[in-house]
């Protein structure tokens, strides 16, 4: 069981993306390993935000010509999601988010990366195994 | 010389795959060989993204289109194929939207970026961790 951070089905689904190769390999790795794939609520808002953020500057398959602006945004979502394989899990924001203030001293962390590796940590809890939290790195965060 | 259903498949999906140059008319054989029944119109149209784009309106209702638009999608992945229909819209509209990727995603279609990304570099800006 892994949770993927917002930006490897992201990389994963958009070929023109610098980190693409490397979520690509990184999902198949995954599924190779018969890893589940969740993504959090948490993970679903900032998908969605980016995305439709994002719509007028992507070239959407002829497909969804029919849908009106709103319903295009929630279907690259979907895709995105069913591309790479990763499944939304029904979970509860507040615990995540008293979680992460606990975490909040310890980690030193921006706002929204705590409830992220606090529902890591939770999908660690539930199976008793190490959980890792996948996420690219870009080499500029090295100097950060 | 009527072809067995296979090689007749096959053949479809050669020349729907050459198909740059594709007739109207053919795309009309081509459709009533894979569907097994009479589009009332087969058109192609120019998509500038992805190039010839049939757009097939069946008689039938929204599922049945959707569900021959699926097959006809995985038959022939990369050839963008629309199915549209003239019966009536039977499934709501987050079915349709369902539907919608999931024939996408048989046919290989991904949204494409235009312009510069950097997905990790947007969605860190999202968290306010990238310096602007």
């Amino acid at each position: 069981m892994a949770h993927l951070d917002t930006n490897i089905p992201l990389s994963h689904d958009l070929a023109e993306d610098p980190n693409h190769l490397y979520a690509v390999q990184l999902v198949e790795n995954l599924r190779r390993r018969g890893e589940e794939m969740l993504v959090s609520l948490l993970t679903l808002v900032e998908l969605y935000a980016h995305i439709s953020r994002r719509i007028g500057a992507l070239k959407l398959p002829p497909h969804y010509a029919r849908l009106g602006q709103k319903e295009k945004a929630t279907a690259v979502a979907t895709h995105v999601l069913k591309h790479a394989g990763a499944q939304p899990v029904d979970n509860t924001p507040a615990d995540h988010l008293q979680k992460a203030t606990q975490l909040a001293h310890a980690l030193r962390l921006k706002t929204l990366d705590l409830p992220h590796i606090a529902y890591a940590l939770h999908l660690a809890e539930r199976r008793h195994t190490p959980s890792p939290l996948w996420t690219e790195k870009s080499p500029r965060d090295e100097t950060q | 010389m009527t072809l067995p259903k296979s090689q007749l498949h096959a053949a479809v999906t050669t020349e729907l795959n050459a198909a740059a140059m594709l007739t109207a008319e053919i795309a009309l054989q081509a459709a009533r060989a894979l569907i097994g029944a009479v589009p009332r119109q087969v058109r192609i149209e120019e998509d500038p993204d992805w190039g010839p784009t049939y757009i097939i309106t069946l008689d039938a209702s929204a599922s049945e289109a959707l569900r021959i638009n699926l097959e006809l999608q995985k038959t022939l992945p990369g050839v963008p194929v629309v199915v549209e229909w003239t019966g009536p819209t039977d499934i709501s509209n987050d079915e349709l939207l369902q539907r919608l990727v999931e024939i996408a995603h048989a046919g290989g279609f991904r949204s494409r970026a235009t312009g510069d990304i950097d997905v990790v570099k947007e969605v860190s800006q999202q968290r306010d961790r990238w310096p602007t």
